[in-house]
C-alpha cells in the first residue's frame, strides 16, 4: 500500500466523526440498529455490503439528508444537530450516485453557484478555483459543457470537484461508480484515489472491492442494518471472520 | 344588398386600416399586459400549491377551481358588471387585463405546478448537500429548471390568453374584434373584415407558436433538461 | 327568511334559460363529436390531399377565437341569402372548435397505437372501416376519454357566447334580469345573479372534472 499523507500526520485526539448507536427507521422499517463507527482525520473508510444493509442510509445521516430515531452523531466533537443545517453541509461534502449536476448550468457554473450565492464570493474568484478543480480532476476543457453533453464518467467528475469547491473536511462517496458504463469506472476512481493520497478524509459506499484494498485505511461491512465486521481491507476481504461476510464476498466474485 | 352575388371590395379594408390598426395594437397592448399578469400569478400561486405552503396553496387551488371552471365571458361580464355593486368600479380597460390576468393565472398555475413538480429531485438534494438553504435552492436551482420546463405550456397558456382578448369587444373595449364587428354592422363587408381578423390572429398564433417552438429548441440544443 | 320579491320571477328565467344553454351544449356536444371522430379519422388515413384539408381545418378554427368565429357566421348568413336561427348560429360556431380540437385528440389517439395492431387486423381480414371499429378505436379511447372530457366541459362553457346573438341562455336570461332591475328598481343585484352563473356552471365543471379523474384511474387499472 502507499504510503498515505495521514500516515505522517499523528492522529488528532478525536476523531473527525463519530456514530453512536444511531437507529432509522422508514416507517416500521428498521434500517439502522444501532451503528458505532467513527472516521478519522485523513482516513479513508470504504462501507460494503448488500443492497438494503442501510450503507447509504448512513451516509446520507452524516450530512443530516436523514434524520436519526436514535443515537447521536458527532462531528468535530459537536452533535450534528447542533449545527445550522447548511453550515454542516458546507462542511461535508456528498456525491451522489446519480450525479446530480444542475441540468441548467455548465459544468463551470454547476461549481460556481454555491460558493457565489452561499458566500456571495465574487465570481471571478470562484471562477479561477473552479478551472483548478475542473483540471485536477482532468476536465479543464469542459468547463463551458452542460451536464447533458458530457459523459457519465466525466459527469461524475465535475460533482466531485463541485463538491471540493466548498473545501469540505469529509467527503462522502455514494455509490459513486454503480450507475456508470463499466469503462468510465476507472476515470472516476482514479479522482477518488488521487483525493485520497491528498489526505482527504473519505467515507466511501461502493461495491468496488479493488478500489477498498488499495485505497482503504479501513473497511465496513454491514448486513441488515448493522455492522457485521469491520477492520484493515487485507483482514476484512481476504480472511474475513464473520460467516455472512464470508458469504457476502463469495457472492459478489462470482 | 340584394345583389345576386356577394362581391369581395378590399376598398373596406384599406379604408378603416387606421382604425384597425388601433384596435389591433389594443388587442396586442391587453394580451401583453394580460399575459405578463397571467405568468406571474401562475409563478407564484404554482410554486404555492407544489410546496404546499399552508393557506397560499388552498387559497390557490379555490382560485384555479373557479376560474378554470367557469366561462371566461362569465368572469368578464361578472369584473364590469358586478364588481361596481362591491364597490370597486374599474374602466373598461383595467377590467379588460384583469380578466384576462385572472383567466390565464388559473392556468398557468396549473403549469408552473406541475413544473415545480417535475424538478428533479436529486438536483434539488445535491444542492441541499452543498450547504444551499431553501430559499436559495428554490431561487437559483428549482426556479430556473421550472422554468425551462413551463415554457411549453406557458407559450401556449398565453397564446390563448391573446385569442381570448376578442371577448373582451363585449364590453366595448376597442380591441380588433370590437373595430371589425362594428365596421361590418355599418358596412355590411363581412368577408373582408373576416378576412382581415382570419390573416391577423392565424398570423399572429402561428408567429408565436413559431417563435416558442424556436425558444424550447434553443433550451433543448444547449442541453438542458428532458435531455440530462 | 323571506326573499325579496325580484328573485322568483328571475330565477324562473333562469332556469328556462338553463334549459337552452342544456339543449345547445347537447347538440353542441353530440356534433363535435361525431365531427371530431370522423375528421380524426381520416386525418390518419395517409391521403396526402385529405391530411392538408383536415389540417387546415383544424389550425383555422382552433386558431381563431370562438368569437370571431360566431360573428363571421353570423353576419355571414343573411349576406348569403341564408337565415338560420341565432342558436343554431351558436351551435355551428362552437362545432366548429369542438370538432377541430377533439380531430386533434382522436387523430393523436389513433397514431400513438402501436403498428402491429393495424397491421394485425389488416392481416386478419378486416377491412379499413372494421378495423377502425374493432381494433382501434377500443384502444384510442382509453387514452381519448380524459381530455376528450376536458374538451366537452369546455364546450358547456362556449354555450355562453349564445346569449352574445341573442340566444336566451343561461347567462342571456341573467344579464336581461339585470338589465331589467336596474331599469325597473335602480339596483342591478349583478352580484347576486352573476354569481349564481358563475356557480352553476362551477359545479358542472368540476363534477365532470371529478368524473375524469375517476374515469382515469378506472383506465388506468386494465
Amino acid at each position: 500500500m502507499r504510503s498515505r499523507a495521514s500516515e505522517q500526520i499523528p492522529a488528532s485526539l478525536r476523531p473527525l466523526v463519530e456514530v453512536r448507536g444511531v437507529k432509522k427507521r422508514f416507517g416500521s422499517n428498521e434500517v439502522l440498529k444501532g451503528i458505532d463507527m467513527t472516521i478519522a482525520g485523513g482516513e479513508v473508510v470504504v462501507i460494503v455490503g448488500p443492497s438494503g444493509s442501510g450503507k447509504s442510509t448512513l451516509l446520507r445521516c452524516l450530512n443530516r439528508l436523514e434524520g436519526i430515531d436514535g443515537g447521536e452523531i458527532l462531528f468535530e466533537g459537536r452533535s450534528v444537530s447542533d449545527y445550522r443545517e447548511h453550515d454542516l453541509r458546507q462542511r461535508i461534502g456528498m456525491v451522489f450516485q446519480q450525479f446530480n449536476l444542475f441540468p441548467h448550468l455548465s459544468a463551470l457554473d454547476n461549481l460556481t453557484i454555491a460558493p457565489r450565492k452561499i458566500h456571495r464570493t465574487a465570481r471571478a474568484v470562484c471562477e479561477a478555483r473552479a478551472h483548478e478543480l475542473l483540471a485536477r480532476v482532468g476536465l479543464a476543457a469542459k468547463a463551458g459543457s452542460y451536464p447533458s453533453q458530457l459523459s457519465g464518467g466525466q459527469q461524475q467528475r465535475v460533482a466531485i470537484a463541485r463538491a471540493l469547491m466548498m473545501e469540505p473536511r469529509v467527503m462522502l462517496f455514494d455509490e459513486a461508480t454503480s450507475a456508470l458504463d463499466p469503462e468510465l469506472i476507472g476515470e472516476v476512481l482514479a479522482v477518488m484515489r488521487q483525493l485520497a493520497d491528498d489526505g482527504m478524509t473519505m467515507a466511501v459506499v461502493t461495491h468496488e472491492m479493488q478500489f477498498a484494498r488499495e485505497v482503504g485505511n479501513r473497511v465496513v461491512f454491514m448486513d441488515g442494518g448493522q455492522i457485521v465486521e469491520q477492520g484493515r481491507p487485507d483482514a476484512v476481504l481476504l480472511n474475513p471472520v464473520e460467516p455472512r461476510t464470508r458469504q457476502f464476498l463469495k457472492r459478489i466474485s462470482q | 344588398m340584394g345583389e345576386a352575388g356577394y362581391v369581395f371590395m378590399p376598398q373596406v379594408i384599406w379604408l378603416h386600416l387606421p382604425q384597425l390598426a388601433q384596435g389591433l395594437l389594443r388587442t396586442l397592448g391587453a394580451s401583453a399586459l394580460g399575459i405578463v399578469a397571467a405568468a406571474l400569478i401562475g409563478l407564484v400561486f404554482g410554486a404555492a400549491r407544489a410546496y404546499r405552503v399552508p393557506v397560499a396553496s388552498q387559497v390557490a387551488a379555490a382560485y384555479v377551481a373557479l376560474f378554470r371552471g367557469t366561462p371566461i365571458l362569465v368572469q368578464i361580464f361578472f369584473l364590469y358588471d358586478a364588481l361596481p355593486e362591491l364597490g370597486i368600479r374599474l374602466d373598461v380597460a383595467e377590467v379588460a387585463v384583469l380578466a384576462l390576468a385572472l383567466w390565464g393565472g388559473s392556468y398557468n398555475t396549473e403549469n408552473f405546478r406541475a413544473a415545480f413538480g417535475a424538478v428533479p429531485g436529486g438536483a434539488l438534494q445535491a444542492a441541499a448537500a452543498l450547504g444551499m438553504p431553501a430559499h436559495l435552492r428554490f431561487a437559483w436551482i428549482a426556479l430556473p429548471i421550472a422554468f425551462r420546463l413551463v415554457l411549453p405550456a406557458l407559450g401556449n397558456t398565453s397564446i390563448s390568453v391573446l385569442k381570448d382578448s376578442a371577448y373582451l369587444s363585449v364590453i366595448a373595449f376597442a380591441e380588433l374584434t370590437y373595430v371589425a364587428t362594428n365596421i361590418v354592422a355599418t358596412e355590411f363587408r363581412v368577408f373582408e373584415m373576416f378576412a382581415v381578423l382570419a390573416v391577423t390572429y392565424l398570423g399572429m398564433v402561428l408567429l408565436l407558436s413559431w417563435g416558442l417552438s424556436r425558444i424550447t429548441a434553443h433550451l433543448a440544443a444547449r442541453g438542458t433538461v428532458g435531455d440530462a | 327568511m323571506t326573499m325579496p320579491t325580484w328573485v322568483q320571477p328571475v330565477a324562473t328565467q333562469m332556469l328556462h334559460g338553463l334549459g337552452a344553454t342544456a339543449e345547445v351544449a347537447a347538440v353542441s356536444i353530440a356534433a363535435s363529436v361525431v365531427l371530431g371522430l370522423a375528421l380524426g379519422m381520416l386525418a390518419t388515413l395517409g391521403d396526402k390531399m385529405l391530411r392538408l384539408v383536415i389540417g387546415a381545418y383544424i389550425e383555422l378554427w382552433r386558431g381563431l377565437p370562438v368569437i370571431v368565429t360566431l360573428f363571421f357566421i353570423f353576419f355571414a348568413l343573411p349576406a348569403i341569402e341564408l337565415t338560420l336561427p341565432p342558436i343554431v348560429a351558436a351551435e355551428m360556431a362552437i362545432v366548429l372548435w369542438g370538432s377541430a380540437n377533439l380531430a386533434v385528440l382522436v387523430r393523436g389517439a389513433i397514431e400513438s397505437i402501436p403498428r402491429g395492431q393495424f397491421e394485425a387486423a389488416a392481416a386478419i381480414g378486416f377491412s379499413w372501416p372494421k378495423r377502425m371499429v374493432h381494433i382501434i378505436l377500443p384502444q384510442a379511447l382509453r387514452r381519448l376519454l380524459p381530455p376528450a372530457l376536458g374538451i366537452v366541459v369546455i364546450l358547456i362553457q362556449l354555450t355562453t357566447i349564445s346569449s352574445l346573438i341573442g340566444v336566451h341562455d343561461f347567462l342571456g336570461v341573467a344579464r336581461l334580469s339585470i338589465e331589467r332591475l336596474t331599469l325597473t328598481t335602480g339596483d342591478t343585484h349583478a352580484v347576486p345573479i352573476l354569481g349564481t352563473v358563475l356557480i352553476v356552471y362551477f359545479a358542472i365543471s368540476n363534477t365532470l372534472n371529478a368524473l375524469s379523474r375517476w374515469l382515469e384511474r378506472r383506465l388506468q387499472v386494465q
